[in-house]
């Protein structure tokens, strides 16, 4: 039992340690432009991510357009200061997951996924200066140590209870938990430092809705599956985040102070911008298993900045894919509409002939497929539409 | 990030004891004879080494001083080696744009092939059904050969170690386990493993791999009982300097 004693007492000397040093005002350390990791760990954890950039940097798996990295780095630099973006090094991740991430070494992973989700640089601005607070914060470094004490404390714990026959179960998974609330908290200050980072940045601050339509598209999959919709505003305990709910209502908040939605918000030239690479942003979630949350997102982006042809053509093929007989109508009329831009993509084109031909509408079908042969002779499926087109 | 830490945790809880598992340690391709190797080039592709410590709990610790030391001693010691295999050494060139790619993906694809061998072929009672009494045959296909004719090299090395060295709290962790309760928990990890593949035929020629290696890698001496180690029955009919085994 002695044992179990001093853990408690060492545990509970730990939570006042974390506590004095959390009611601390972060203060941003001295921008130097190459900063070398100390220590032991931090250059460990330096070590292992500058691996890792090298595995990635020439992997099939990142989409090399640097005309995008270009941008988005100049979104970054925008967000959190020409002197500090420079830290960053972007890679365009092909995956169709809501995610980035950025790591101690500056190595940043932006994932198409995430530029498919957020109509605007505003928006785009918040997600990125989350990731560069955790950056500046050092919180992978912070969460290292954070899971080693917490398992060593637990070994011993262990130990101890098999020593003197004691259950130390509780305790287990309260030192086991703690790992987790604590990676909510460096998830809720890298989002205050993000505001902060916004504050000062020429954007105003749209962070608050980018969550609210995170828990909208979890229940459009949600209603599909006819599963429960879930609308937790506490986190569970062994969330790694706080809940959408939760930073929803405390983003929410910062962004109604005077002065945050000052800026222009750069919608038309992020539409601009991504427009350019639209199928290659939309693609996985087209073929991807979530046909409601896909035509959420994509819904979302012709509402916010208008619907043209290249989107039309996305959201026809969504449908297209799931090929339900009263898909391939709806289908059919998004590709019709989109055929009615001469910029169309060819794709539009072959969407229109595909669903048309197989909703019986030969003729129509025939002329449309025709035509994208004619748009796109090369195409790589140019052989089996031939054969489309021969009886 | 957050993922790893989450896998490595439930690694640790799941308090492993000492997972020594008999298993084969290498093997070679029937039909491949060390007097193919005489005279030719083999690309040494850019090591894998991991070097750090063990937490008490089991957590690994990347230590970055003594990988990059171990990465020093390892390239020194296999260009000490390559005179007794009777081969030619090629260090893999830097490249960039599609070459980079490829070697990238190739590099991945060996990963993954010997992975599978260690796991369905070397260990007996987890062969797959499709592997059993089968011999050692195993390919990254033919297409390899554009890294062979890019480099003009006819065969491909690759290495990989990991060290994770017991902590001091480790250490006492395990006494205490074991005096106390007489649980076995297994201090440090040092793992490693080279393979050689045909660059015309993408053909896995030789594979050696050992959960549990020997030699310290952050020295010369522990380095070069090491390389003895990775390098075991690497088909060759020169003779092979003493090693300190």
């Amino acid at each position: 039992m002695r044992w179990i004693t001093a853990i408690a007492t060492a545990l509970a000397f730990c939570g006042q340690a974390n506590a004095a040093s959390k009611s601390k005002e972060f203060t941003r350390p001295p921008f130097s432009g190459a900063y070398e990791p100390a220590g032991v760990d931090e250059r460990g954890l330096w070590m292992l991510m500058d691996e890792e950039e090298r595995s990635v940097r020439d992997s099939p798996t990142i989409l090399n357009d640097p005309q995008l990295r270009d941008y988005l780095t100049g979104i970054l630099c925008k967000t959190v200061g020409f002197d500090r973006c420079n830290t960053a090094r972007i890679y365009i991740v092909k995956d169709k997951s809501f995610n980035a991430s950025m790591a101690p070494n500056g190595f940043m992973r932006i994932h198409t996924g995430l530029l498919a989700r957020v109509f605007s640089e505003s928006e785009l601005s918040a997600v990125l200066a989350h990731e560069f607070a955790h950056f500046e914060l050092r919180h992978s470094l912070g969460k290292f140590r954070n899971i080693r004490r917490s398992t060593d404390v637990l070994a011993w714990v262990s130990l101890a209870g098999a020593v003197t026959n004691t259950n130390t179960s509780a305790l287990q998974n309260s030192i086991v938990l703690q790992i987790f609330s604590y990676s909510r908290e460096n998830e809720r200050d890298a989002d205050l430092l993000a505001a902060a980072y916004i504050r000062s940045s020429p954007y105003p601050m749209h962070f608050a809705q980018i969550w609210s339509r995170m828990s909208e598209e979890d229940n459009a999959n949600r209603e599909e599956r006819k599963q429960r919709k879930i609308s937790r505003f506490a986190p569970g305990p062994t969330d790694s985040h706080p809940t959408n709910a939760q930073r929803f209502v405390y983003l929410a908040k910062l962004e109604a102070e005077e002065g945050a939605q000052e800026g222009d918000d750069g919608a038309s030239e992020y539409r601009a911008q991504t427009s350019r690479i639209l199928p290659e942003l939309y693609s996985a979630l087209v073929m991807g298993n979530e046909f409601s949350g896909a035509d959420y997102v994509i819904r979302g982006r012709g509402d916010r900045l208008g619907w043209d042809s290249l989107l039309l053509t996305t959201r026809g093929d969504l449908y297209r894919q799931r090929g339900n007989p009263r898909d391939l109508v709806t289908a059919q009329a998004f590709f019709q509409k989109a055929t009615q831009d001469e910029a169309a993509p060819p794709e539009a084109w072959r969407g229109l002939g595909l669903t048309s031909l197989r909703i019986g509408e030969t003729a129509v079908g025939k002329t449309a497929l025709q035509q994208y042969l004619t748009r796109q002779p090369n195409a790589k499926d140019a052989a089996s539409i031939k054969m489309l087109l021969e009886d | 990030m957050m993922q790893r830490f989450l896998q490595a945790l439930a690694l640790i809880l799941a308090i492993s004891a000492s997972p020594a598992i008999a298993q084969e340690k290498g093997a070679v391709r029937p039909g491949f004879s060390a007097e193919q190797l005489v005279g030719q080039k083999v690309l040494v592709f850019r090591p894998t080494v991991w070097v750090g410590e063990q937490s008490t709990a089991g957590m690994p610790e990347p230590n970055a001083d003594w990988t990059a030391q171990s990465r020093d001693l390892l390239d020194a010691e296999l260009r000490k080696q390559r005179q007794g295999l009777g081969v030619e050494f090629i260090d893999e060139p830097d490249s960039y744009g599609d070459d980079a790619k490829l070697v990238a993906q190739y590099r991945s694809l060996f990963t993954t092939v010997a992975g599978s061998v260690m796991v369905y072929q070397f260990f007996p009672g987890n062969r797959l059904p499709t592997r059993k009494n089968k011999p050692f045959e195993w390919s990254m296909g033919s297409e390899i050969s554009r890294l062979g004719d890019r480099t003009g090299a006819r065969y491909g090395l690759f290495v990989s170690t990991e060290d994770q060295y017991g902590s001091t709290g480790r250490k006492v962790f395990q006494f205490l386990a074991a005096g106390l309760v007489g649980v076995g928990v297994q201090s440090g990890v040092h793992t490693g493993y080279a393979g050689l593949v045909d660059l015309k035929t993408g053909e896995l020629v030789w594979l050696n791999a050992d959960g549990q290696m020997g030699g310290d890698v952050r020295n010369s001496e522990g380095m070069q009982k090491r390389v003895a180690q990775l390098l075991e029955d690497f088909p060759t009919i020169a003779k092979r300097p003493v090693s300190a085994k």
